[in-house]
């Protein structure tokens, strides 16, 4: 039976969701104040216009939900999907108004594309964007990879237990430290931390390649952004391909690598476990698979005959692959360049790596290491099972910080979510398929969108079907959130409608 | 029954943007001035490679001076003569090609495009590489003559009064919900404001 | 948040050694993964030149 929510859990809803947005709204004042600054008065008049309306909602629904009531398990699966949905749309509103978006849709498009650091985008003309529109989108793939809600949680909620609920909504699970606004500092502190190593070493390298201080600062900056959150936004339309630089490329390798560590795994490596690295589920993980899948597209580049030596084979095959497999979607190539140049084998071992993505509470998407360990294992458990004594008790473990046992429980959530990943993954690359767009190239674009990748080969662009442009921002909501809280939003819904 | 008023002005809200969306006007974006254009090369870059080629385009963003040479870009979009910030049609993503030429050569660029300018349009002559092995199998022009078709102008995008009016309106409606938070709504929650110690 | 700052706070001074450290060896597990992807393709250079 369904049971028709209440006035209090709409009121409870309402509430969370307008704190968030409230979150939203303030931070639409850097790239104001970036265009303040750079005097780009007509950006700075569309962030006033944004921020008014972020805070209108934010403050309106908190003035008419007026509760006492903490968040239930449901509640905080429907305040994470639900802010989500609310922020993409408000959050669109400095797109649109800067006039390089073709339809609403687009620029929403954008939004959930930077939310949830996928790096896909339908905006014309970035090489003539304002610095401040710049800002808001690296910032928002920034803060989309830190999660919204941990944004939230940390400057705005009370400690409540409800509060630990919507963190988990959003994707998160683990718990570095005992407390969840902790938690969220312990993030905070990792990310900053990193954004002040990375954006020097960018800038400083930006600078010795030839860039101006201000553009090599706000480059760094950006690049940066879009690395560390395995976004993939890049300040010019020739993404990372701009700098032509070996240094660059290695500096962002590492940062949006790094970037698709588990915010456990940083923690554990940073209070002294550095083994850690070496005997975690997800590094051993995703060092086998990374290394699998650039195995093949380097041989089949090689084959192929498509770069003249081992050192452009390694800087294009490496990068590509690494990026898809981050979740990051970087790319030194034009997007056309993968079915043009690297062909079916290229095109393939690349949706592979972004299919499976990286690991999990981290700002990377796809189906992640945790969970190709897990079922690994369980696999290998079930074989050893099956060919020893039938008295012989098996059991299997994995490490990640601490030994875990497997149970039939952990496995079975693991293969679930796998599976509701791969069904994604065939829709999308079946309703390309439907459009008249190539199989493998509509396979490659739906996985990228799925799994928060970002990389394209063509599919992707403003003429694309509104249908598609649609599917992929669902795909893109779902892949974050990792389903249950968008599924708990649709639940809530039908609640309305057809509850008793 | 405030929930289900806040739905309709959802839905409403949601739908006029949606009816927005189909509002812009669309025209005939600029065609590339090159033949084959930037996308040509990149889709045929194993016919294309090794051939001289001339290419023009507007300057985009910066000269990255390396030495001898310098890297710049070349846009042959549909924003090379025109970008959006001055009212082109919008007509697709940007297209380019970069270009490694000397850097005499590319000093002669003044303008480079961005927000606040159309870059100056150029021609250059050179060999078009489709996995470049001096730059890292880069796809890339190496020029060793530039010439500049069209100087590049300042792209002045002022402020349009319709918008500044519904800053200010949408700015007074906001401050004026902060002020009735502050006043009727629930304590200590809605400013972002550390309360404790 | 300056509460926080105290002898057991994270961003406590005595605890950026490690937090570098932590950098460093992540640093360095990365550039490894890339070591690896350099030989695999002078490999495959080789097998297929």
């Amino acid at each position: 039976m369904i049971v028709r929510p209440r006035k209090e859990d709409h009121l409870v809803i309402g509430k969370y969701t307008g704190k968030v947005i409230t979150g939203v709204g303030l931070l639409m004042v850097v790239p104001m104040i970036t265009s303040i600054v750079l005097g780009e008065w007509d950006t700075v008049v569309d962030f006033v216009i944004s921020i008014a309306a972020c805070l209108i909602f934010g403050f309106g629904t908190q003035l008419l939900c007026r509760t006492e009531k903490d968040l239930s398990w449901s509640h905080g699966l429907v305040v994470a999907s639900g802010s989500w949905g609310m922020a993409t749309v408000l959050g669109a509103l400095p797109h649109w108004l800067s006039g390089h978006e073709g339809t609403y849709l687009d620029a929403m498009f954008d939004v959930m594309s930077g939310y949830t650091t996928t790096g896909l985008y339908l905006l014309q003309d970035l090489d003539h964007v304002s610095y401040g529109l710049n800002m808001w989108r690296h910032l928002l793939t920034y803060a989309g990879g830190q999660g919204i809600v941990v944004i939230a949680l940390t400057f705005l909620f009370k400690g409540t237990a409800g509060a630990y609920k919507v963190y988990v909504g959003e994707g998160k699970d683990e718990r570095l430290l005992p407390n969840v606004v902790q938690t969220a500092r312990a993030i905070w502190l990792v990310s900053l931390a990193w954004l002040g190593v990375g954006t020097l070493a960018l800038f400083i390298t930006g600078m010795a390649l030839g860039q101006e201080p201000v553009r090599a600062f706000l480059h760094g900056l950006w690049v940066f952004m879009g690395a560390w959150s395995t976004g993939g936004f890049a300040p010019q339309s020739y993404n990372t391909m701009w700098y032509h630089s070996l240094t660059y490329e290695v500096i962002s390798v590492v940062i949006f690598i790094a970037g698709s560590f588990n915010f456990a795994l940083h923690w554990a490596v940073w209070t002294g476990k550095r083994k850690e690295i070496l005997r975690n589920v997800e590094t051993v993980s995703f060092s086998i698979t990374l290394t699998l899948t650039v195995l093949i597209a380097t041989f089949g580049l090689a084959k192929a005959g498509v770069y003249p030596d081992a050192m452009t084979l390694f800087r294009k095959a490496f990068y590509q692959l690494a990026s898809g497999h981050t979740t990051t979607g970087f790319s030194t190539i034009y997007s056309r360049a993968f079915v043009t140049q690297w062909g079916p084998v290229g095109v393939m071992a690349t949706t592979i790596a972004m299919a499976i993505g990286a690991s999990a509470c981290s700002t990377a998407g796809g189906i992640k290491g945790i969970r190709m360990g897990v079922i690994f294992k369980a696999f290998m458990q079930d074989i050893r099972k099956a060919i020893s004594p039938e008295s012989a008790v098996v059991r299997a473990k994995y490490h990640h910080v601490h030994d875990v046992y497997l149970e039939d429980g952990l496995v079975r959530s693991a293969m679930t979510i796998t599976i509701a990943y791969l069904v994604l993954y065939a829709l999308t690359a079946i309703v390309g398929t439907l459009y008249g767009y190539d199989f493998l190239q509509a396979a490659f674009e739906g996985v990228s969108a799925a799994s928060n990748t970002g990389l394209s080969c063509g599919v992707t662009s403003p003429g694309m079907p509104a249908v598609m442009k649609v599917l992929y921002i669902v795909a893109m909501w779902l892949g974050r959130l990792e389903f249950m809280s968008v599924f708990a939003l649709a639940g809530y819904a039908v609640s309305i409608v057809r509850g008793k | 029954m405030r929930h289900w008023l806040r739905l309709v002005v959802a839905f409403v809200l949601g739908g006029a943007l949606v009816m927005a969306a189909g509002c812009r006007a669309q025209g005939t974006p600029e065609p590339s001035p090159n033949t084959p254009s930037s996308s040509g090369l990149v889709e045929e870059p194993k016919k294309y490679d090794g051939s001289t080629v001339t290419f023009t385009g507007e300057a985009i963003g910066e000269v990255m001076v390396r030495g001898e040479n310098a890297w710049v870009h070349l846009n042959d979009d549909a924003y090379y003569l025109k970008n959006v910030e001055e009212g082109a049609q919008l007509g697709g993503y940007n297209a380019g090609m970069p270009v490694w030429l000397p850097a005499g050569e590319a000093g002669k660029i003044t303008t480079f495009g961005d927000y606040k300018h159309e870059g100056d349009v150029v021609t250059v002559t050179g060999e078009f590489h489709a996995a470049c092995p001096e730059h890292g199998g880069d796809m890339d022009i190496h020029a060793t003559a530039l010439e500049v078709v069209q100087p590049g102008h300042r792209a002045a995008d002022p402020i349009k009064p319709g918008k500044a009016v519904l800053a200010v309106a949408l700015a007074l409606l906001a401050g004026a919900l902060f002020a009735a938070n502050r006043v009727w709504g629930q304590r200590g929650e809605i400013a972002p404001r550390v309360r404790k110690g | 948040m300056s509460r926080r700052r105290g002898e057991n706070g994270i961003t406590h001074i005595k605890r950026w050694p490690d937090y570098i450290g932590g950098i460093l060896t992540e640093t360095g597990f990365i550039l490894g993964l890339t070591l690896v992807a350099f030989l695999l393709a002078v490999i495959a250079q080789v097998i297929y030149r």
